[in-house]
Order: structure tokens, then C-alpha cells, then sequence
């Protein structure tokens, strides 16, 4: 995995401590401590949790990015066992927020470290624009530090690095709470996944073997559809 | 050119409102008139105006991303043809907001349906966020097409005081996009070929 796949998911890490009351409230608080819940969710890997605080248009939008896995024969295979389902019917049954659950689940079981991660990553929300009184848009940064990151072959290069981002995450009104819209760069990374399964159950056997490790590797093609929170 | 690679400058398209005038005031103006004629300018494609309105620390930041590219390239063509050197020690005299003007002339000259999708695109400011009385992040709305499929996101922008005016600084897409460039013009390393992840050991951005 490439650091610009895990910089994205790393986007979402809060360092602000969090209680299980302040989960609980969320449902009927601020954009800031619905942000804080999730990102508190992420932090311990709890994906369920963090899926309830996103937007069901976007839990539903980010499950449709996995469909067209379903279009070849062998990506559908791969998209069945990341989503523990046999067929694109079976697929239609499973939510938006079990797709999001399970995918991070997976990812955090492919890559050593990245719980670690983002358990250590900080968040810190420096302000908010309201653009309409049903969307409002967080500035925050995100510090993580990548020392837990368990490379192959390469277990020291991440030691002492830091990425540092600013970003924005968007909420929009849910009845009477606020919840995460998927942003654009999440889009672009659930596109990216999907682009490379369907790439690798794509490529012919003597590829897989001998393929450059850098095509499939590379985020620059993955697809950037349209958000319109 | 990648896709990503034209997306991220898309989004720097600015709001048509801007005129001639905003440039002049730009100046002495506030973070969001530096913003609108920053997006206007590069929504023209004035890319020695966009230069003027960039940050030092920007534009330097850029520089050294691309010097990487540049010294990599044995065989000089990198120089040549981005920066129309006529050598690779040439680069190190180019000044900053050159090394700016050129790779995006590059860039257009590569993918001229950028200037079209630019001359098209909007970018609607949303608001202020002031961190300090150095810094401050205007968040925007980016409405653009590419490859006939619409992109629509919210973004940001920082700018930085420099002596008393406002200037812009790197997005995390332009810098992004430009780690992406500098990584696929420069040929893997060791540590690349070992699985290291792009931008690994690259400094932290810190706006």
C-alpha cells in the first residue's frame, strides 16, 4: 500500500480523548463532536461505530463504488471475499455502512501497524463554515506519526516519519443530528480499491507474477466522480 | 498526464467575478480578494500572475519537489523540456516563480484541454478560517469538468502573510500533485523497488 492510500484513510484519526458519553451524545450534538465521535471510532478500529456516524446518502454512494467489481468474473471473486458475500445479488443485500465496516476492517488486517496508527494520530479542528443551514464544512489537521508502519523488507523506512494534513470533512443534517458526508479523496480511494481489484483479477497469471510493482501501486488514475454533499 | 494530476490543478479554476482590478488591489487586499484573483489568474492561465500571488515558501517548496526530477534525470531532458534548460546546472539559477511559470506552460502544453476545462471551471468561496494573524485557510467549492464528467468538491486553500500582503500557499492537491509528478519523471529507487510508499521521508507539510 502506498502512503498516499494511507494518508487518506489516516485523514479520519482524532487524538482528542473520547468517552463513551460523548459517543453517546453525539447523535444529538455538533458537527464538531459527531466529527470527534467518529474519528474517536476510527482510532479503535471500531468500524460499525464509525459507519453510524456517517451520512446514509454517502454510505449508500460509497457502496455503489464497489459494483462494477462485479462486472468480471474474477474481481467479482475478490470483491466477494473483501465483502464476505458470493454474488452481486448477495452484495445488494449487505448496507452501505457493513460495506464501509468491512473494508476497513480488511484493510486494517492487510497492513501491519495501521490500527497502531491510527491510534496514535492526532486531529484537531481549527473551524468550521456553514455554507447552508443543512452543511457545514470542518477545517482540521491530522497529524500521524508512521513508526507502527510495517513495511516488508523495509521495517525501519517509515521511522520518525510524520504526514501532516490539512483538509476539510463535510457534515450534513440527518434529522435532527449531523453526519459525515464521504469526501472526495475517500471516493478516490474506494474507486482506487476497486480500480485495482478489478486491475489484478483482470491481469493475465503470468502478469500477477511478474507485473512492475508500481503499476497497480500508483493512485493517480483512480476516479474522482462527482460529490455533491 | 493522469487524471488526478488534471484534477488537481482544476480545482485551483477561479470564479469569473474577479477582474482586472482585484489583481492591482490584490496587494494590499484581504485573503479572500488574493484568493479570487488567484483563481482568476490561473482560470486564465496567467501563470506569471498566479506566480506573483504564490507564497516564497510555496514557490520554493515547489522548486526543491522538482529539483528532485531534474537532477534525476541523467540524460537532461527533464530540464529540457519542462523547464527549457539548456542544461541541468542551469536549474539551480532559475528563479522560483520561473520554475512555477514553466512547468505549468509544460503542463498545458501537454494536456491543452486543461486551459479549456480552467477557462470553464468555478470556484466558489465558502468561507474564512483564521488559525493566526499570519494564517488563514479559505474554504471553496470546486465545480469543474473533466473528461466530461463533472467534479464537485470542497476545498482549501491557505495563505500566509508575506511582509504585509497575502499569499497563497501550496494546496495538499498541488503538493500531491507535484509529489505524483516528481515521483513518476524520477526512476524508482532501492527503497521504491522494496515497497516504500510514495512520499515516505518527505517532509511534513505544515501550513
Amino acid at each position: 500500500m502506498k502512503a498516499g492510500f494511507l494518508t487518506l484513510i489516516l485523514a479520519f484519526a482524532i487524538a482528542t480523548p473520547s468517552s463513551a458519553s460523548v459517543i453517546a451524545q453525539a447523535e444529538q450534538d455538533t458537527p464538531e463532536a459527531v466529527a470527534k465521535a467518529f474519528v474517536a471510532a476510527t482510532q479503535t478500529a471500531d468500524w460499525a461505530k464509525a459507519a453510524s456516524f456517517m451520512h446514509p446518502d454517502s454510505l449508500a454512494q460509497f457502496k455503489k463504488l464497489f459494483e462494477p467489481m462485479f462486472v468480471n468474473e474474477k474481481a467479482a471473486k475478490l470483491a466477494g471475499e473483501l465483502f464476505g458475500v458470493k454474488s452481486l445479488a448477495e452484495f445488494d443485500q449487505v448496507s452501505g455502512a457493513q460495506i464501509f465496516e468491512k473494508l476497513m476492517s480488511g484493510i486494517g488486517g492487510m497492513m501491519p501497524g495501521f490500527n497502531e496508527v491510527m491510534g496514535k494520530a492526532s486531529f484537531d479542528i481549527i473551524g468550521q463554515i456553514a455554507e447552508t443551514p443543512e452543511l457545514v464544512h470542518l477545517l482540521y489537521r491530522t497529524r500521524a506519526p508512521l513508526d507502527d508502519m510495517q513495511l516488508k523488507d523495509a521495517a525501519d523506512l517509515l521511522k520518525n516519519v510524520t504526514i501532516t494534513k490539512l483538509e476539510v470533512m463535510t457534515l450534513k443534517r440527518h434529522g435532527n443530528t449531523w453526519r459525515l458526508t464521504i469526501s472526495s479523496e475517500v471516493e478516490a480511494m474506494a474507486q482506487m480499491f476497486a480500480n485495482i481489484s478489478a486491475l489484478a483479477a483482470a491481469a493475465p497469471a503470468e502478469e500477477s507474477k511478474g507485473a512492475p510493482r508500481k503499476a497497480p501501486a500508483r493512485p493517480a488514475n483512480a476516479r474522482k466522480p462527482a460529490r455533491k454533499p | 498526464m493522469k487524471r488526478t494530476f488534471l484534477t488537481s490543478i482544476l480545482i485551483l479554476a477561479a470564479l469569473s467575478a474577479a477582474t482586472g482590478a482585484d489583481f492591482a488591489s490584490a496587494a494590499q487586499d484581504t485573503p479572500e480578494s488574493v484568493a479570487k484573483a488567484y483563481f482568476a489568474a490561473m482560470q486564465s492561465a496567467d501563470w506569471a500572475k498566479c506566480a506573483s500571488l504564490m507564497h516564497h515558501d510555496a514557490l520554493a517548496s515547489m522548486k526543491s519537489t522538482l529539483a528532485t526530477v531534474v537532477n534525476a534525470d541523467k540524460t537532461g531532458d527533464a530540464a529540457k523540456t519542462i523547464f527549457k534548460l539548456k542544461s541541468v546546472a542551469e536549474y539551480s539559477q532559475l528563479g522560483e516563480a520561473a520554475v512555477f511559470e514553466r512547468l505549468m506552460d509544460f503542463i498545458t502544453s501537454v494536456a491543452p484541454d486543461m486551459k479549456t476545462a480552467l477557462a470553464a471551471s468555478t470556484n466558489t468561496i465558502l468561507g474564512r478560517v483564521d488559525e493566526g494573524p499570519d494564517l488563514v485557510h479559505i474554504v471553496f467549492r470546486s465545480r469543474t469538468k473533466v473528461e466530461g464528467e463533472e467534479v464537485n468538491e470542497v476545498d482549501l486553500i491557505s495563505f500566509k502573510k508575506q511582509d504585509s500582503n497575502w499569499r497563497a500557499l501550496l494546496t495538499s492537491d498541488m503538493e500531491d500533485m507535484l509529489n505524483r509528478f516528481a515521483e513518476e519523471m524520477t526512476p524508482p529507487s532501492k527503497e521504491d523497488e522494496k515497497g516504500a510508499p510514495a512520499g515516505a521521508g518527505r517532509p511534513p507539510r505544515k501550513p
